[in-house]
């Protein structure tokens, strides 16, 4: 699991890549804090490379969103993947997050 | 017992001069009655002396009775020797009953599994008296075999109740300490606290997965067991000091894993240290050289009897003699290994989860989109295992088996945690927003919104969760 942070403008933007399983929230979560010291901007979650997620990866999600929620930020959750947005479908999660891009355009030939 | 000793000893004691004064009294009354008959005849042919009536009556008064007191005195001496037999005996019985209650404590019933076709135990305990302070054991629980095998310093009757307290301790200590070099420390603690007789236990113990073959083990300065795999070798052990000796001591705990058809011999001093009647020892090349390829364990045990009881010929058994064979037979055909798997209470392991799947997925042809649900519901399962079954810093397992039929398949997720129902846990709301919404409780969501069925039961002190999919 990586996760990558770039600044632009006033927003950040955070570039999810891999599998966000049980260990990997454990690995992402120092850089999810740092992003919730960001909750007050627009925070990007870029998930065009992300390819499966659990509920301790959810779990992560919904902190950032509560603390910008506090805070008046905005997340907005970008280019998911069908098989992650089911998840997001199932646990009602796409009415909590701003989604948007086209997930079908972002996936690579090989799915 | 030391004051029971003193007095038969004093008895011992008298009796053997009540003995000697017999003799003494025979002798005199022998000659006494003897000299008066000699006179008796003697004076009666040639009757002249006139003291000879009253000298040769008060001889035969005087040996009458010293005959006399002579049978009151035997039958005295009778009844004392009555009594000492009747002590002797009643310690025999004692110990005859001791020698019961002492063989009660250890497994007697070979093969002890029968039902069983992965484990095949046989093993024999020889007191070198009544009653000895070799002991072992060995019980079955949540698929793991637990055994161990100790020598108690010393023989006899103080030996073995250091060793009844021991195989207390093992049975009491491993009921709830699941690592052996755990169950050693718990064991030494207690044993060292009450030590006054400064006895120490030569121990060993091990705990064998039946499913996976992984086994760990702890020593505590007893002989190194012999694995029998395709060659014969001394298993590598750390000695450690035995139990009873180093209040606090920490003992190091090992791990190997066994195979398919490999097997352990256990055994005391009583094997590498039998003497024959030359003072030679049996030795350990003699003990390696008289394992064949054999793997029956009772076939083991029964060769290894014959080997020490021709070495030692007709010298006496000078040591407790015992012998704990356990051939591991895991049966898992490759097929089904593939379906299985088991794993730490440790989330690092969780991406086992995804292979799983993968296997499954390939042989039942699952699209992508399915296979990564079934990992997702399995994955949310199993953290909530290891999240909740077992408490933060103890050591278990999780078993994961896939039941692939047909038109269906089933994951079975059990553990031997502390019970826990993740289906008895309430929904959670997924209407509500932002602020209301809760952290937790998205796991068992997912797993009923994946599966078609999900059923949890709490059976044998595990929790089986088993999830159901239509395919």
């Amino acid at each position: 699991m990586e996760i990558n942070i770039t600044t632009q403008g006033t927003g950040t933007i955070a570039q999810l890549i891999g599998r966000l399983d049980t260990p990997a929230a454990l690995e992402v979560a120092p850089a999810f804090e740092s992003l919730k010291e960001k909750a007050d901007s627009t925070i990007i979650l870029d998930c065009s490379q992300l390819s499966y997620i659990s509920s301790s990866g959810l779990r992560i999600f919904l902190t950032l969103r509560k603390e910008a929620a506090g805070k008046g930020g905005k997340v907005i959750i970008r280019n998911l993947s069908p098989d992650v947005r089911s998840v997001f479908m199932m646990t009602g999660f796409l009415n909590l997050f701003q989604i948007c891009g086209n997930a079908l355009q972002e996936i690579s030939p090989d799915r | 017992m030391g004051q029971k000793e003193d007095n038969l000893f004093n008895k011992a004691r008298r009796s053997l001069q009540v003995r000697l004064s017999l003799v003494l009294l025979i002798v005199v009354a022998i000659v006494f009655t003897g000299v008066g008959l000699m006179q008796y005849f003697y004076f009666m042919k040639e009757a002249s002396h006139p003291l000879a009536a009253p000298v040769f009556i008060g001889l035969l008064i005087i040996g009458l009775v010293l005959v006399v007191q002579l049978m009151i005195r035997s039958t005295r001496n009778m009844k004392q020797l009555g009594a000492i037999i009747a002590v002797k005996e009643r310690m025999e019985n004692e110990l005859e009953i001791a020698r019961g209650i002492q063989m009660s404590m250890i497994p007697k019933i070979f093969p002890p599994y029968p039902e069983r076709s992965d484990i095949d135990i046989y093993a024999s305990i020889m007191p070198a008296k009544e009653v000895g302070g070799d002991l072992f054991d060995f019980f079955i629980q949540d698929e793991k075999i637990y055994f161990c095998i100790g020598d108690v310093s010393g023989k006899g009757v103080p030996a073995s109740l250091v060793m009844a307290v021991t195989r207390s301790l093992f049975r009491t200590v491993a009921a709830h300490e699941k690592s052996p070099g755990r169950i050693v420390t718990a064991m030494n603690k207690s044993m060292s606290d009450m030590n006054e007789s400064n006895m120490f236990v030569t121990f060993f113990c091990g705990v064998l997965h039946l499913k996976t073959g992984h086994m760990r083990y702890c020593n505590a300065g007893h002989n190194a067991p012999v694995l029998l795999n395709t060659t014969k070798s001394l298993l590598p052990v750390v000695s450690n000091v035995p139990l009873g000796i180093v209040p606090g001591a920490t003992f190091s705990e090992q791990e190997t894993d066994l195979r398919y058809d490999d097997a352990l011999f256990l055994y005391t001093d009583g094997i590498t240290e039998a003497e024959n009647s030359a003072q030679e020892m049996f030795g350990e090349k003699r003990m390696l050289g008289a394992l064949s390829g054999l793997k029956g364990s009772k076939a083991h045990l029964e060769e290894m009897q014959q080997a020490v009881s021709s070495f030692v010929g007709d010298a006496p058994q000078s040591d407790d003699i015992t012998m704990l064979f356990i051939h591991y037979v895991n049966d898992v055909k490759p097929d089904e290994a593939e379906r299985h798997l088991l794993i730490h209470n440790d989330i690092q392991q969780i991406p086992q989860l995804a292979g799983l799947v993968e296997t499954i997925a390939q042989e039942k042809k699952l699209d992508h989109s399915l296979s990564l649900s079934l990992n997702l519901a399995l994955e949310e399962a199993v953290t909530n295992v290891i999240m909740y079954a077992y408490p933060e810093g103890t050591d278990g397992l999780v078993d994961i088996e896939a039941i692939i039929r047909e038109d269906s398949l089933s994951l079975v997720v059990s553990d031997s945690g502390q019970p826990f129902d993740p289906t008895a846990e309430p929904d959670t709301d997924i209407t509500l927003g932002v602020e209301e919404r809760k952290i937790g409780g998205l796991g068992i969501y997912l797993v009923r919104s994946i599966m078609d069925s999900v059923s949890y039961e709490r059976t044998d002190g595990k929790n089986i969760l088993t999830m159901t999919k239509k395919l």
